[in-house]
């Protein structure tokens, strides 16, 4: 299409306003993250002095470094374990004819539209009286089967886009079904499965009403909730700066999989929703 | 190598069409087999059931005397060459032909790397053996297509539709090189298409299919000269058979242009007064200008005038609109199922290239009524077949096939011949 | 792995009694692969959530507190009728119902406006979708904390941006109601507008280019080809951001901790339950919020005519 150099103008003033739109919020945290003393206070966007206080202060709560290492653990074992089994559910039902196909994707369905609240609660009981409450393991849970249908949609999508000869023609050239799936579908399927695996980092990442609800202390709760609990050196002094500094800190690894990932993240995105 | 038999093979599909209904066909070992008709009649479902790909109902599948109904397609021993190719982009040229090899356990390194560099050097991929699919041009992918195939030996090649996917030029060439492929190794080969010249010039014998029903099977002399019916009439031949009807008068044969003496085979057949169709290809018209009067003498002459011609250098098309009056629906029935469209009844006639007939202007024509066939208009079948003529064009059919694998000039045992 | 695979070998055992049964090998073998792999992911998503969501419809039904466990009590619907019945239940629906419409109507526009910019500018692209990427990805509670922190009047740019002084953004319903829509609008209007920008990469552009040549002008381009071709992305799109819109909780709990008659239905089920230990009343809060996403997502479907299930391709 030819564009005249004007209209084409006009497109990157809106690319510049859009990306102004999405960065300043964080800046605008990574700002405050640094401010100092009276700084904090200051009603200004930066800060007069850098200052690297704040994260020394978070680093060194253990509040904070036991919720990182929870939020970090937990993802990574809850993403692995989701990709995995959505990978093979995902080639189940973009591939192969058996009854209660549709039982499974009308499930998926149903717990992406069911409120996270709603399951929370009931959870909340029932871990209570089976004794995960509070554990790693009482978390990990909840955050599979949150995670598991969008990363079935992904991957479906992405199946679904390899061409069925691709296994007809390896079942001609002699292979088995689990052959033809190990040899020829997975090796495709490989850049779908690391896209589905990014975006259920993200969901389990950003988690907050399982950690809150099913946490009482520092044993499992992740980052965004202890951000909500977390106290400054005295009880009276909110600890807005070290609050900020804890959220540039957690925003790091979502902004290194973006900056690393985006071509993937965006077509694993809109072929999971429109089209898978 | 073995030859396939085909019994009262069934596709029916849960909603009850039958996909593919009561076909018998015996393909002899080594035989070129083409399995054609327009789309929708099945052929590329009858490939799949040779295959495995596809379940079949009913009926039996014998390849090489073993019933292989239920056995998986990796059990059968065959190998397929599919429309689109269906190369693995993830492997090299190299690894996508010794793919096959690799599946079957105990094969020696060295064995895949010399069975593989044989069949590529045979289609002439050497140079491109570290290459990956996405880098191939069409025709190089068909190759890779066709290597993979070749690689093992196998009872049989199936080949669906594997040169619609490639220009008209580069078809031309695959065309002859399957062709002489399929000659040096001597496997057995169905080879589904819907592009005529495919099918006239590859096979040894073409089955016609219409909605899952066998037409007729025979060699391609055979469909274009003596067809069984009005709808393998109207498939063989480009421009299809022009189709007029034909009132039975006494002992003449009335047509819309002109009018012809009822032809003896149709004699005894046929009842005073009953409307008929008249078949008559492009090519048994000519420009009766041109002609010698020895000639002119055995057909009918008429006069016309013409719509449109088509001058393409080599040959000439005239077309002469024509009312078809009672039968009009039905041949345009008859186009529908053909794939094609009838916007009027019109007669398209093959001229001499140096005719200098003009377009709305009238012409004097010539039809050779002497190959004109006769259809029943209810039944489409052929009145006027000639069962000698057709014996003997399948007699010359099977001496021809006997010659060739009766002298092979390869060890059968050996996957891809030597030079 | 190898269980998997368990076809007949040889063809003495693939011939003769097979004949007789309808399914054959491969259909069968195809069932069995399919619940194979398809089940540990289906349990998974079941065991947590079916239990959960029964035990929740059971636990509505009584009066029951966490911290008097003797003193549980059926009522049948009682709780429901003591939920509907109170004020409170429908302004907390009335300002979840009114986020919900401004956030997505909000999105929908600058989302599409958004993916305009995206489909159409030749230069920036990667910037512009990695940039657009930072808010989806980023965790809700941070981005909460961000615009809390930004409206706050003792730490924030904002008022002083604006000159508005020290107006207290946090201090009246509405003006607290607009600083959790402004940060909702922020952080999930990226993922709308990548929704919308797959919709609108699906259009030919040789649509386009006919309505030019047919002499549409900019607008009648967008209101009569682009609107109409992309009608399945914006509902996926709104279905999906109204649902999500609905539950919100997140930066309701961080900007407002419900003050100020700010509290959604989502933080309500949380308060009864968890802070109040009310388990009876707050397991009925949650199904009364489950019932009403229900319907939401059958009022869309309805509404658009376009069965979701063949959106969602399962052809």
């Amino acid at each position: 299409m030819s564009t005249s150099r004007r209209t084409q103008a006009g497109w990157i003033a809106g690319a510049i306003l859009i990306i102004a739109y999405a960065v300043i919020p964080v800046l605008w945290i990574v700002s405050l993250s640094f401010k100092e003393g009276d700084d904090i206070t200051n009603n200004a966007f930066l800060p007069t002095v850098w200052s690297w206080e704040n994260y020394r202060t978070v680093f060194a709560s253990d509040l904070f470094t036991t919720a990182l290492r929870n939020s970090v653990g937990m993802a990574l074992i809850a993403t692995t374990i989701s990709v995995i089994l959505a990978t093979l559910a995902a080639y189940a039902v973009s591939r192969l004819n058996f009854p209660g196909k549709r039982l499974v994707l009308g499930v998926a369905l149903a717990i992406t539209v069911f409120p996270v609240i709603a399951i929370a609660t009931p959870l909340f009981n029932l871990w209570r009286s089976i004794g995960l409450y509070d554990t790693w393991l009482g978390l990990i849970i909840p955050y599979l089967s949150y995670s598991l249908p969008l990363a079935v949609y992904v991957l479906a999508a992405f199946f679904r886009e390899i061409p069925w000869e691709m296994e007809q023609a390896a079942q001609v050239d002699g292979a088995t079904a689990w052959q033809a799936f190990r040899r020829v579908i997975v090796p495709l399927a490989t850049p779908g499965v690391f896209t589905a695996a990014i975006l259920t980092f993200f969901a389990v990442w950003n988690d907050f009403v399982f950690g809150i609800t099913l946490t009482s202390s520092e044993a499992a709760r992740p980052v965004p909730a202890a951000l909500a609990f977390f106290q400054g050196a005295s009880q009276f002094s909110q600890p807005t700066a070290p609050i900020a500094a804890a959220a540039v800190v957690v925003t790091i690894p979502v902004v290194v999989l973006v900056l690393l990932f985006q071509r993937k993240i965006v077509a694993g995105l809109t072929n999971g929703a429109v089209k898978g | 190598m073995a030859a396939i038999e085909m019994r009262n093979i069934v596709k029916e599909y849960g909603d009850g069409f039958k996909a593919v209904n009561d076909v018998s066909l015996d393909i002899a070992d080594g035989e070129f087999m083409i399995l054609v008709g327009p789309s929708g009649c099945g052929k590329s479902t009858l490939l799949r059931m040779i295959v495995g790909l596809e379940d079949i109902t009913s009926g039996d599948m014998v390849i090489g005397g073993d019933r292989v109904n239920d056995k998986a397609p990796r059990d059968r021993n065959l190998s397929m060459v599919f429309q689109n190719y269906a190369l693995y982009p993830h492997l090299t040229v190299f690894e996508n032909i010794a793919f096959p090899l690799r599946l079957q356990k105990g094969i020696a390194e060295d064995e895949i790397r010399r069975r593989v560099r044989e069949a590529a050097e045979m289609l002439e991929l050497n140079e491109h053996l570290d290459r990956k699919p996405a880098n191939l041009s069409g025709g190089q992918r068909q190759r890779v297509a066709m290597g993979r195939a070749i690689v093992r030996s196998v009872n049989a090649f199936l080949f669906d539709e594997p040169l619609s996917n490639l220009d008209a030029k580069l078809r031309g060439q695959m065309r002859t090189e399957i062709s002489r492929m399929q000659r040096r190794l001597g496997t057995t080969t169905v080879y589904v298409t819907h592009d005529q010249t495919e099918a006239m010039t590859l096979g040894d014998r073409v089955a016609v299919l219409r909605r899952g029903f066998l037409q007729q099977v025979a060699s391609p002399r055979e469909l274009y000269e003596q067809p069984v019916n009005m709808f393998v009439a109207g498939f063989i031949g480009s421009p299809p058979m022009n189709f007029l009807p034909a009132v039975v008068d006494g002992d003449r044969l009335k047509l819309p242009l002109f009018s012809v003496g009822l032809p003896a085979a149709a004699r005894g057949r046929v009842a005073d007064g009953q409307l008929l169709i008249a078949g008559l290809r492009p090519d048994h018209f000519e420009d009766a200008r041109l002609l010698d009067s020895a000639k002119r003498e055995r057909g009918a002459v008429f006069r016309a005038r013409v719509d449109v011609t088509e001058w393409l250098g080599d040959s000439q098309y005239a077309y002469i609109p024509f009312e078809a009056g009672e039968v009009t629906k039905q041949l345009a029935e008859l186009a529908a199922e053909l794939d094609s469209e009838a916007l009027r009844t019109q007669l398209v006639v093959s001229i001499d290239a140096m005719s200098r007939l003009r377009e709305n202007h009238e012409g004097e024509f010539w039809a050779d009524t002497g190959r004109m066939h006769l259809f029943d208009p209810r039944t489409g079948e052929n009145l006027t077949r000639d069962e000698a003529a057709a014996a003997d064009l399948a007699q010359l059919e099977q001496e021809k096939l006997r010659e060739r694998m009766g002298s092979p000039g390869t060890a059968s045992d050996e996957p891809v011949a030597r030079r | 792995m190898s269980t998997v695979e368990a076809p007949p070998r040889g063809p003495a055992t693939a011939r003769a009694p097979r004949r007789r049964i309808r399914l054959t090998d491969r259909a069968r073998h195809e069932r069995n692969l399919g619940w194979l792999l398809a089940g540990p992911a289906f349990i998974a998503m079941v065991a947590v959530t079916g239990y959960p969501i029964l035990n929740a419809l059971w636990l509505s039904m009584f009066d029951y507190r966490l911290t008097d466990p003797g003193g549980r009590e059926f009522v049948g619907l009682g709780n429901y009728t003591t939920i509907l019945t109170d004020g409170l239940f429908w302004q907390q629906f009335g300002v979840t119902s009114l986020i919900t419409v401004v956030t997505v109507a909000a999105e929908l526009v600058l989302g599409f406006a958004l993916a305009m910019v995206m489909h159409r500018a030749l230069y920036l692209r990667t910037a512009l979708r990695t940039a657009i990427l930072v808010p989806y990805g980023i965790i809700t509670v941070v981005s909460a904390y961000a615009w809390a922190y930004a409206f706050s009047n003792t730490y924030g740019f904002v008022n002083g941006l604006f000159g508005l002084g020290e107006f207290d953004w946090f201090g009246g319903t509405w003006s607290a109601l607009v600083t959790v829509c402004v940060a909702e609008i922020w952080k999930t209007t990226p993922f709308m507008s990548l929704l919308l920008l797959a919709g609108l990469a699906q259009i030919p552009d040789d649509y386009l280019e006919a309505a030019k040549v047919d002499g549409a002008t900019a607008w009648q381009r967008v209101k009569r080809v682009i609107l109409p071709n992309m009608k399945a992305a914006i509902m996926v799109a709104l279905l999906f951001r109204t649902l999500d819109a609905f539950r919100i909780f997140d930066s309701i709990f961080i900007m407002t901790a419900g003050a100020q008659g700010t509290e959604t239905l989502s933080f309500l089920a949380y308060r009864q339950t968890i802070s109040r230990v009310m388990v009876g009343l707050g397991s009925a809060v949650s199904v009364i919020l489950a019932i009403l996403v229900v319907i939401i997502a059958v009022m869309f479907v309805k509404v658009f005519k376009t069965d979701l299930s063949q959106q969602r391709g399962e052809r």
